[in-house]
């Protein structure tokens, strides 16, 4: 099952609050056109209203804890490190081929201008995107469960070229 | 019957023509993409993108806020002298002469994308990606729009609400009962402080543009990561304070298409609206999370629980007041409280996704693609069906003659579901990985053009209709000079 920290998880929870809020929206606008009344158990509300809140803020806030953050340098202790350059419009990446289920410690820099080092696995998913800003070093740790070749794409937009700027990598099995 | 200018009418028609220009700018971008990925329109993408943003934002939005909230002000006994009146006119020629150098810079190449990612308007220039003609002329345009946006309209408004700069106590205990007027003080408080690193930065970038100063002398300006701080400061307040505006709009108009005229209760509307200023200043560093590094994890929680209680006290004490206001007392049907609850509706819809993007673990695997541009497209578009509702409210204390009605149902009808088709467009292709102002994209993601076309000509369909309104009711206005009903 796919975890809730997914981007497809973040569209669930999205596509679920929205049905409740248009379905209160319209119910309160309809009511209003019909004369307005006054409700019936005001307080009994408010306390539901406050309830269902408090438990999304502090659920959704616990939950996300679990999920990963692309490891900030020092979660785990990385056993290979893998150079990233990006420039405008190219990634160098050294190694180009890395292997599977070891944490990988990338160390991402920019030579002109902010780029966003977008990693996707091989069936196209976003699997995090690190900022390389120029003048500082950005490190995250991730480990790859899949062999395979993977595709980078930059996030931040960098020139007319932007789109454009991608590479790729190699996974390997052990 | 005689008709005296509001000058105020001058704001709102500039941001309509402004509107006009930027929406077709925004059209093209999924044309684009749906229909070719040729490299040689690289540059008519990338000059659509910063075109449609910058129009759309501080020529159509601010604008459009401004005229309104500063007449706002003065319907409800505001104080207009000699002095502020000349004001509004030093106001408006340094949004809109900032905003046509803007544009010119763009049609000489310049385009770094509606947002200023710096340093890419400095390296664009030294690689040649654009001229430096182009650079120098869009940094004064943005000197100007920053000029109006922090400190003119911030002084308008005080001018406009207390005749002063500085409001006395009492001035200050009156704005209680008028969340409108609470919504534009608190602007007119934080954006003058809070836009202040970026202005003085963006004065030392200037300088370094013009070969005056050297990038190493005030590292603390020129450098990218606290250039971007200062940024995200004040471009992120920007939004809140704007938001604020919104709500204060909200709280302001809808009692009025009420029996009884009055809001649920008028002390959680204050509540929320400062509760909402406090929470939103931190907030700013949800922009910032990709720096997993430089961003340490002390602050991403700093900036994650500020965000969500943004959200979650203001947005839903605000959700809680109005619906309670419009479900006791009812609602009259008229396109104004039709446009601002379908706008405040679509602010809480999307509000929920601003609050997944501000949880660090959910940014990094959306940042960066389409899920950010459904948040930033559809917060605006909440608060431009807002201040739509706005217009319709305050049309005839403007022209003296009232819109169509009719024509109106639908507007407000059509632009809901537009907006709402858009953002789930976005959501969807945010979701499936798609990088945001990339232009092409792989050849098999082109498809998610086709919906966003689409509904954006819908969109652009219900602008229409109100476009084919306002021009119809001026030529009656004209002609018949019949004397409009009295605005509220
Ligand atoms: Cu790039
Ligand atoms: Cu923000």
């Amino acid at each position: 099952m796919p975890s809730l920290g997914e981007p497809f998880g973040a569209l669930i929870l999205a596509l679920g609050t929205t049905v409740i809020l248009l379905a209160l929206g319209i119910a309160v606008i309809a009511q209003g056109l019909r004369g307005g009344s006054h409700p019936a158990h005001a307080w009994l509300v408010r306390a539901i209203w406050v309830g269902i809140v408090t438990l999304l803020v502090v659920g959704v806030n616990l939950l996300s804890e679990t999920w990963t953050r692309a490891e900030p340098a020092g979660t785990t202790p990385p056993t290979l490190v893998a150079q990233v350059e990006a420039s405008m419009w190219r990634f160098a990446l050294e190694p180009e081929t890395l292997p599977v289920g070891q944490p990988i410690e990338f160390r991402v820099r920019s030579a002109d201008t902010i780029h966003g080092f977008g990693v996707y696995d091989p069936t196209g998913k976003l699997l995090f995107t690190v900022m390389a800003v120029p003048g500082a070093e950005e490190r995250a740790i991730f480990t790859f469960r899949e062999p395979g070749t993977y595709t980078v794409r930059c996030t931040e937009y960098c020139g007319t070229p932007h789109g454009l700027m991608r590479a790729t990598f190699t996974v390997q099995g052990r | 019957m005689r008709y005296t200018w509001k000058w105020e009418w001058t704001f709102v028609s500039s941001a309509l023509f402004w509107f006009a220009i930027g929406g077709l700018a925004g059209l093209l971008l999924p044309l684009l993409r749906a229909f070719s990925a040729d490299s040689t329109l690289l540059r008519v993408y990338a000059g659509s993108v910063t075109t449609h943003g910058v129009l759309m934002v501080f020529g159509g939005l601010f604008q459009l806020m401004v005229g309104l909230c500063l007449l706002h002000g003065r319907v409800m006994g505001g104080r207009i002298d000699e002095w502020s009146t000349r004001l509004p006119v030093l106001l408006w020629l340094s949004t809109n002469v900032g905003l046509a150098f803007m544009a010119v810079s763009v049609f000489g190449g310049f385009a770094p994308s509606y947002v200023l990612v710096y340093p890419l308007p400095l390296v664009g220039a030294d690689v040649a990606l654009w001229p430096r003609w182009a650079l120098l002329i869009a940094l004064v345009g943005i000197a100007l729009v920053l000029l109006a946006v922090l400190y003119l309209y911030p002084a308008a408004i005080a001018r406009s609400l207390f005749g002063r700069l500085l409001p006395t106590r009492t001035q200050l205990r009156g704005l209680i009962p008028d969340p409108g007027s609470l919504g534009m003080s608190i602007y007119a408080l934080v954006m003058p402080i809070l836009g202040l690193p970026v202005f003085l930065f963006a004065a030392v970038v200037f300088l370094v543009a013009l070969g005056l100063l050297r990038p190493e002398t005030i590292p603390i300006a020129t450098s990218a990561r606290s250039f971007n701080v200062a940024f995200w400061l004040f471009a992120h307040n920007l939004m809140e304070a704007m938001g604020i505006m919104t709500l204060g709009a909200i709280y302001a108009i809808v009692p009025r298409y009420t029996r009884s005229g009055q809001l649920y209760s008028p002390r959680a509307a204050v509540v929320a609206m400062i509760l909402y200023t406090m929470a939103a200043i931190p907030a700013f560093g949800h922009h910032l999370y990709t720096w997993v590094t430089g961003n340490p994890e002390v602050l991403q929680n700093v900036s994650r629980s500020t965000s969500w209680a943004t959200g979650f006290i203001a947005a839903t004490l605000t959700a809680f007041n109005v619906g309670l206001t419009v479900w006791r007392n009812g609602l009259r049907a008229h396109p104004a409280p039709l446009l601002i609850l379908g706008g405040l509706l679509l602010y809480l819809i999307d509000g929920f996704v601003a609050l997944e993007l501000s949880t660090p673990a959910w940014n990094l695997r959306l940042h960066g693609t389409l899920y950010a541009t459904a948040h930033t497209m559809t917060i605006l578009t909440a608060v431009l069906l807002v201040f739509l509702g706005v217009t319709y409210h305050y049309y005839p204390a403007l022209r003296e003659y009232q819109l169509d009605l009719r024509l109106g149902y639908l507007h407000s009808g059509l632009s809901f579901v537009a907006a709402l088709a858009m953002f789930f467009s976005l959501l969807a292709g945010g979701v499936a990985g798609l990088p945001r102002r990339a232009y092409p994209w792989l050849p098999d993601e082109n498809a998610f053009a086709v919906p966003l076309l689409v509904f954006g000509l819908l969109f652009a369909l219900a602008q229409g209709l109100f476009a084919w309104n306002l021009w119809r009711t001026e030529r009656a206005r004209a002609t018949v000079l019949a004397p409009a009903p009295a605005a509220d």
